[in-house]
């Protein structure tokens, strides 16, 4: 089967539009949080979404629905650790990911397994992403792109220096917790695409790659989301003409992506440096 | 009557109970060009981030244009260049344009953008402090005094009425740094700008600053430079070699 004939297919279509407006959300995102040390909050908060989605199985809800609401308190947790508790961004993350796992744990042993598999959460799976939840990632998707957009530049200044942006009047408090809101909506819409145990994948690497080549922030935030767009379409399509794990695939799509651009980046400055 | 930009008041802070500044008070008027001296950890630091909102005090009170520091949301009138040029990541991608146009951001409403008129105003301080030619490479890339006059073109590019500068001349060469501070002496002049520079350099800041702000947890001295100068306090900070030394001026 030509790869373009795929196309007609109800399920890759959802898994293109979703899979595309997940990779613009965390590509933009990756870059704010990769810039601000802070990037590990992405597999912190998908550990808690395990926890969360045990819990939303354990009472027989919809996990996105409970998952949601849930991982947003746990990220504003980890935000409060940092600010009141004397902890660094690391450590606040490891205490409240490892409370999520555990939580996942406990409960999946009391109600001694779920009837849904636990693994298809942890693995993802995007050519099942039903009608519902594209119209939800989606919607939740531009809303938080519309924030980021918005507050562009106050997000840039924050980012480079947090000092001169309070001085500047940006009111930094409100956006460091917008900020870990919009992650923790990401990091749940995120499952679904490349599971619980790959979404800081899809938020680190398109940002590490961009940062290869970029000298500017939009530019960082440009390159950030075609590679991360390029990894989605390219991880679908090679995934079903390999007959791989779509998940797994957007992952070494990225990754390779990111060789690339490193290799770029390194034979550029042997070049400067021989001119030179 | 002149106009108070900055009034602090029987001010008080500690850190871990610890006293960093006690009951200090001064005031500075429109126009002023102040050195803020003091030995390492007297508090100017503290006292900037104090007069600045960065910290909060719980004795004494701070006033910025009249407004309490609390209230205050002029910020499109104060320009700072803060210390922490070591903690500039070399990885950030970001352009000296780009950064520069960072300091128009108080002057803007929501959502803050940086438009195309602006980005003449950029080019003028670029090259204002002879920077231009730059304008374009990333910061990373940049030597730490290029680097710093970077950050001096962010606080000074929205033409502040205030303008308070940490340690600016610590990463600039003699005749960068004497460049630098006549482009303040000239704002100060043509502008009315108000300037407070915290510096260990008493003897160049005692060329341009006409008061001096002395610290060590407590006010040891404020007034004016020549009244300095002339006070017994100097000789007894410095020495009886001193005059020759920091009033070279006079």
């Amino acid at each position: 089967m030509e790869l373009l004939e795929y196309l007609q297919y109800g399920f890759i279509q959802r898994a293109l539009i979703c899979g595309s407006f997940i990779a613009l959300l965390c590509s933009t995102l990756g870059v704010i949080l990769v810039l601000r040390r802070f990037s590990l909050i992405g597999d912190g908060l998908a550990h808690v979404t395990f926890g969360t989605v045990a819990l939303g199985l354990f009472f027989r809800i919809y996990p996105l629905y409970v998952s949601i609401p849930l991982v947003m308190l746990c990220s504003l947790g980890i935000l409060k650790l940092t600010q009141r508790a004397r902890l660094y961004g690391d450590a606040a993350i490891g205490v409240v990911s490892s409370f999520g796992i555990a939580g996942g744990v406990l409960l999946a042993s009391v109600a001694g397994g779920f009837n849904v598999d636990l693994f298809s959460y942890l693995f993802g799976n995007i050519l099942a992403i039903g009608q519902g939840e594209m119209v939800i990632s989606v919607v939740l998707s531009i809303v938080v792109l519309t924030v980021i957009l918005l507050f562009f530049n106050d997000i840039f200044s924050m980012t480079f220096d947090e000092e001169f942006a309070r001085v500047s009047g940006i009111g930094t408090e409100r956006l460091n917790t917008t900020l870990v809101l919009l992650t923790a909506v990401t990091v749940v819409l995120s499952m679904n695409v490349v599971g619980i145990m790959l979404i800081s994948a899809l938020l680190i690497l398109p940002a590490v790659t961009a940062l290869q080549l970029a000298r500017g922030f939009k530019d960082a935030m440009l390159i950030s989301a075609c590679a991360a767009l390029a990894s989605v379409v390219g991880g679908v399509f090679i995934s079903l003409a390999m007959n791989l794990p779509t998940g797994a695939t957007i992952v070494m799509t990225n990754f390779l992506l990111f060789l690339t651009a490193f290799a770029f980046r390194v034979a550029r400055q042997r070049s400067h440096a021989a001119k030179s | 009557m002149p106009v108070k930009i900055i009034e602090v008041d029987h001010l008080h802070f500690s850190y871990n109970s610890i006293p960093v500044l006690e009951d200090v008070s001064f005031c500075v008027e429109a126009g002023s060009f102040v050195g803020l001296v003091g030995p390492n950890g007297s508090g100017k630091t503290t006292l900037v981030k104090l007069i600045l909102g960065l910290a909060t005090c719980r004795r004494g009170a701070i006033r910025l244009f009249g407004q309490e520091i609390s209230d205050f949301r002029l910020w499109a009138k104060v320009g700072y260049l803060p210390q922490s040029l070591s903690a500039l990541n070399p990885y950030f991608p970001s352009t000296v344009r780009e950064i520069v146009g960072l300091g128009l951001l108080s002057g803007k409403r929501f959502p803050r953008t940086v438009s195309h008129p602006d980005k003449r105003v950029i080019d003028g301080v670029l090259d204002l402090l002879g920077i231009a030619s730059i304008g374009d490479t990333r910061v990373g890339e940049l030597s730490g005094g290029q680097q710093q006059r970077v950050l001096i073109a962010r606080a000074m590019v929205n033409k502040p009425a205030l303008l308070i500068l940490d340690e600016p001349t610590a990463a600039l060469d003699p005749e960068a740094r004497d460049s630098f501070f006549g482009i303040l002496k000239d704002l100060q002049e043509t502008k009315n700008t108000s300037i407070i520079l915290v510096t260990h350099d008493i003897g160049s800041i005692g060329k341009y600053a006409d008061h001096l702000l002395w610290i060590d947890r407590k006010l040891l001295f404020y007034g004016g430079f020549d009244e300095f100068c002339k006070s017994d306090r100097m000789t007894r900070l410095f020495g009886a070699d001193s005059q020759h030394i920091i009033c070279h001026r006079h």
